[in-house]
């Protein structure tokens, strides 16, 4: 999958890919995003 | 010389980012992610989205597992960092269909602990463990265990990562095949500060004790 990471800051995490599935046991298009934030509860 | 190099790897990186993209089954189409060996600090908490439109997939029920033709796959997963060389992951497996509405389709927990960085070894290495169930009509599998080593490395502006998963189902069609073999592999460049471009491999191949045929793969 051709993917493309975006560095949104420390606390961010960005991930976009396009697939194709080359054989018949796979999707033969799919599109897939992850969005991450890191979050602090509380103090230490 | 730098910004040589730099002119060298550039196009390489677009090259791999254009790429033809490759199988794409990891997890079910629902956490599709080839793990680095970076963890979550400690009292630290992670939340991602994982988001997955399958434009082009079966059309209608194959082995009992409901069609995924424009299904929208979505997954939180929650990350509490406890360590500096151990997290555990939750998941929260939902699928969205014309029709369908929003599903339930299933929950994950993923403990991961690593060589700690001041080991100073050549490369990151990481060993997660996941298990947890799925619904029926969404996976041939219902109850599942995946052991994932993750080795990655950070070499200037390139980054290369290779997970080659270990499968196990305890629950559904794949039960007899035992331990199967799923390596995922990322290689990717950073372009500038903000923009990496890459390419992601997903494989399925199948037992360890005997490779699936390709078509099946």
């Amino acid at each position: 999958m051709p993917a493309i990471d975006l560095n949104l800051g420390p606390n961010w995490e960005f991930n976009f890919a396009t697939g194709i599935g080359l054989t018949g046991g796979t999707d033969h298009l799919l599109v897939k995003m992850i969005l991450g934030r890191r979050l602090k509860f509380g103090k230490r | 010389m730098l910004r040589f190099a730099h002119r060298v790897h550039v196009p390489l990186a677009l090259l791999l980012f254009l790429l033809p993209a490759a199988p794409v089954r990891a997890q079910g189409n629902y956490e599709v992610q080839v793990y680095g060996a970076e963890m979550v600090p400690p009292a630290r908490t992670m939340v991602e989205l994982h988001s997955n439109f399958t434009f082009e997939g079966s059309k209608t029920a194959v082995d009992g597992v409901r069609p995924d033709n424009h299904a929208l796959h979505e997954t939180i997963e929650i990350t509490q960092g406890f360590t500096s060389w151990f997290e555990t992951g939750f998941y929260v497996f939902m699928s969205y269909r014309s029709g369908e509405g929003y599903q339930w389709v299933g929950n994950h927990i993923r403990p991961r602990v690593r060589i700690p960085e001041k080991w100073h070894w050549p490369v990151n290495v990481s060993l997660s463990t996941e298990i947890g169930y799925q619904r029926r009509s969404y996976s041939p599998d219902t109850w599942t265990w995946e052991i994932r080593p993750i080795v990655d490395r950070q070499l200037g502006r390139w980054y290369l990562g290779f997970n080659p998963s270990l499968d196990r189902s305890f629950h559904g069609l794949t039960v007899g095949k035992g331990v199967t073999f799923s390596p995922n592999v990322k290689m990717s460049y950073d372009v500038t500060k903000r923009v990496t471009l890459g390419f992601e491999y997903y494989g399925a191949l199948g037992s360890i004790t005997g490779f699936d045929p390709l078509r099946d793969q």
